[in-house]
């Protein structure tokens, strides 16, 4: 695992990486046409930025969560359009957790290929699988995939006589349907996938399946936290200097305790978050009990953190802030999607509440 | 936190001093009757004292412990998750997180040996005397004065809101010394006996009923020439190191008394049939996320003081934090009392600020009250309005508000 000095090290290789080779601009035209193929190869393949935190045995640069979500949370901060999040935060973690496929994992690390997660919902309820002539076919709809458009592979939940299985299908297999959705965030494409009897291969099944998928959305709830703590930042820095340049009333705007206030309000769930993500993430990696909690908890925060700076952000800017040509909105619709993602602040409050007030069993029981 | 094996053998020496002291069934000091508490907080202090755990990071030879901030932290959440006071005076929090630590970096050698012991005696007990009804935020508007007289002070003018000074003997005040200064150049920190004809204290009913704070009188009021901290008219960095002390502090009883607090709060819940009620779920979910966003942030503070890390911005965003945390905790919890939240029925709390520790009745009277006390938290120690001004102007960089013209330089 590495010092935090190292995870500095690597934060400054994604930031003055990204902000070289894809500037808000660049991010701009990815709304228009996709994330560029070229950007997202050299990020994950030449930079290795696609290896980190995965286990050495997937040619990843070690199993840690405290080195992925340094990298997650400086692709927040400059809006990263790529599909981290589905291909390497997701699937390659589910694959990796499920056991074998070393080979794909590898290739999703390398940015050679690209897969995403696929469930009725994104907190994983299955879709259906059965025996059809002796191979395995899954149907059912998912009707929100991030970068499911753009997916090479989906590796897909699905349900077979009552155990949880997880299963690869190809996106060109027959009976895949994918149909893009204009979705809010346009940093970060959905579609709607329909699957019908489409042949899949299994990768677990059982309990193997339900552990690595619980293992998964807990790493992956940290690690779009942090993502959204970047945003929330990002939003922040923004702002902040457009307060301290623009003037009325004869001096800059943030001198105004109105506007001030309200950016320290920010800071301060930005900060809180970051702390919260971190203590989390430090969890996942020293197998502590509390990190499905805490993985929780801190998607809980980032994401109300990130709508706060969105919404601040807008209108510290005033009628700037309100147009298509500033960038306040793309931080604003980032934090609407990402927020939404695996699971809403108000549903992990749920869960959270159902460990403070029934009781710690059921709980434990779901995390198995 | 990380754990470190000093750390842990340090934890089971406080846990075995815990069980001598205490022995079993310990209910905490909040289940004791006032009269009870009283005795009981004088015979802790004495075991505190013994065991050279009343100042832990003091030096040795002033009584102290000699410990480091690690140990100190742990030592706190021991206490306080047990329920027993880490300051167990009124005056104490006075004497070893403010005036003692800021004598430990300014005083002299003799104001050290003679000063220090008598804090943990409590031969001295200490009153803070900065706020003035014409200075509070803008502390540096001050305008009690003392002039040299031979080799005595001589003090004029009015203090208040001191917390705990009709129990005091003595009060570091800041004054003006230097004729012809303004604002904050001016201002030197006298240590001033209170037991003297010239000084007056007259207690203040606080929001609840009680006498928590007062207003101290200055009339010709004396001290020796030496009783003076730091160099004359440095006063204004003096007192600035020392609202630095009293960030750091408290960091390792935080999060232990907020959640001893939080768990009472959810045994209410339940109590009230309260618990399948979905907004009262999402606040309480709510609640237990504030609470550990700030037990984190703590440690990040103690992790950076450790490490030797210049203070950052996180003691500002933690006093925010945790009085606004307060605040809105008691807030839910008269909302759950509901039509109960009207009268003071049951038993009474017995914090006079903060959350009410271990043992402590869950009460409408006892919530009512501490709904009240919470308000303070956001209005002392530089009020949740003038944390903001720093943090956005220190952290954020954003541009000073226009200052008073006074100031104009
Ligand atoms: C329970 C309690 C115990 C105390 N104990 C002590 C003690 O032991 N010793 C001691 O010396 N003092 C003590 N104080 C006093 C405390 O330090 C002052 O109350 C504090 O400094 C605020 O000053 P003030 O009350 O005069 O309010 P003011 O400064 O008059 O403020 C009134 C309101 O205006 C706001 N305000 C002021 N300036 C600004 C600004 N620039 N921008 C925006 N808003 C502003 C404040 O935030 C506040 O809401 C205590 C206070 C309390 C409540």
């Amino acid at each position: 695992m590495n010092t935090q000095a190292e995870r500095d090290e690597l934060r400054s290789v994604v930031r003055s990486f990204l902000e070289s080779a894809q500037d808000l601009a660049a991010v701009r035209t990815a709304l228009e046409h996709g994330h560029d193929a070229k950007t997202w190869t050299r990020l994950t393949g030449e930079l290795g930025l696609g290896a980190v935190g995965l286990p050495e045995s997937h040619g990843g640069t070690g199993a840690s969560l405290g080195d992925l979500v340094a990298v997650t949370e400086e692709l927040g901060r400059l809006l990263d359009p790529g599909p981290y999040l589905p291909s390497l935060v997701l699937a390659a973690r589910l694959l990796t957790a499920a056991g074998g496929q070393e080979d794909l994992v590898a290739e999703l690390a390398e940015g050679r290929r690209v897969a995403t997660f696929v469930a009725a919902a994104d907190d994983g309820t299955p879709l259906a699988a059965r025996e059809q002539d002796g191979a395995l076919v899954v149907s059912g709809v998912a009707p929100a995939v991030v970068h499911g458009a753009t997916a090479d592979i989906l590796v897909v939940v699905a349900d077979l006589d009552g155990a949880p299985t997880v299963v690869l299908v190809e996106s060109g297999a027959p009976g895949v349907e994918v149909q893009p959705l204009p979705a809010v965030d346009g940093t970060r494409p959905l579609a709607a996938v329909r699957l019908t009897d489409a042949p899949a291969t299994v990768v677990a099944a059982g309990a193997a399946a339900r552990a690595a998928l619980a293992e998964t959305l807990c790493s992956a709830r940290i690690a779009l936290a942090a993502e959204l703590v970047g945003v929330a930042q990002g939003a922040l820095d923004l702002t902040t200097a457009y307060a301290k340049e623009r003037q009325q009333f004869g001096r800059a705007i943030g001198s105004f305790q109105a506007i001030k206030h309200r950016l320290v309000d920010v800071m301060m769930e930005v900060e809180a978050s970051r702390t919260l993500v971190r203590r989390a993430a430090e969890a996942v990696d020293e197998a502590d009990p509390r990190a499905e909690e805490l993985s929780r908890l801190c998607k809980a925060a980032a994401s109300e953190a990130a709508l706060l700076a969105g919404k601040a952000s807008v209108q510290v800017h005033g009628a700037i802030g309100f147009t298509w040509e500033h960038d306040a909105h793309l931080f604003l619709k980032r934090a609407m999607g990402a927020s939404r993602l695996l699971g809403s602040a108000r549903d992990h409050r749920q869960h959270i509440a159902a460990l403070l007030l029934d009781g710690h069993a059921a709980t434990l029981e779901e995390s198995r | 936190m990380m754990k470190t094996e000093a750390g842990e053998a340090f934890r089971s020496r406080v846990r075995s001093f815990l069980d001598r002291e205490l022995g079993e069934g310990w209910p905490g000091i909040g289940a004791l009757t006032p009269e009870e508490r009283a005795v009981f907080r004088g015979r802790w202090r004495e075991a505190l004292r013994e065991e050279r755990l009343l100042a832990p990071t003091w030096p040795e030879e002033f009584g102290g412990g000699g410990l480091g901030l690690a140990e100190q932290a742990i030592l706190q959440a021991e206490l306080v998750e047990a329920g027993v006071p880490v300051l167990p005076l009124d005056t104490d929090q006075f004497a070893f997180t403010l005036i003692g630590p800021t004598l430990l970096h300014w005083g002299t050698p003799e104001q050290k040996a003679r000063f220090l012991p008598r804090m943990l005696t409590a031969e001295d007990r200490w009153a803070q005397g900065y706020s003035e009804p014409g200075a509070g935020s803008d502390l540096f508007a001050l305008s009690t004065r003392a002039v040299l007289d031979g080799d005595e002070w001589v003090v004029n003018g009015q203090k208040v809101w001191q917390t705990a000074a009709q129990d005091a003997n003595w009060i570091f005040a800041l004054v003006r010394t230097e004729p012809g200064e303004s604002r904050g150049r001016g201002i030197s920190m006298l240590l001033i006996p209170i037991d003297q004809p010239g000084v007056e204290v007259r207690p203040i009913r606080t929001i609840t009923g009680e006498d928590e704070f007062c207003e101290v009188f200055f009339t010709d009021a004396r001290t020796a020439a030496d009783n003076i901290v730091g160099p004359r008219g440095a006063g204004s960095k003096v007192a600035l190191t020392l609202l630095g002390f009293e960030r750091g502090s408290a960091s390792g009883a935080l999060y232990a008394g907020y959640r001893i607090e939080l768990d009472r709060l959810v045994a209410l819940v339940r109590d009230r049939g309260l618990d399948q009620t979905d907004w009262v779920r999402d606040r309480i979910a709510q609640a237990h996320l504030r609470l550990e966003m700030l037990r984190y942030l703590g440690e990040r503070n103690l992790a950076g003081a450790l490490s030797g890390a210049p203070p950052g911005p996180e003691s500002s965003i933690i006093k925010l934090y945790e009085s606004e945390y307060h605040a809105q905790i008691t807030e839910l919890a008269l909302e759950l009392l509901g039509d109960d939240a009207v009268a003071w029925s049951g038993e009474p709390g017995v914090a006079h600020l903060g959350p009410d520790p271990l043992g402590s009745p869950s009460s409408p009277a006892a919530w009512i009250r501490q709904f009240l006390t919470s308000r303070a938290a956001t209005i002392y120690g530089g009020s949740s309005e003038i944390q903001r001004n720093t943090l956005g102007e220190q952290v954020l960089g954003l541009p000073r508000e226009p200052r008073p013209v006074q100031e104009a330089r």
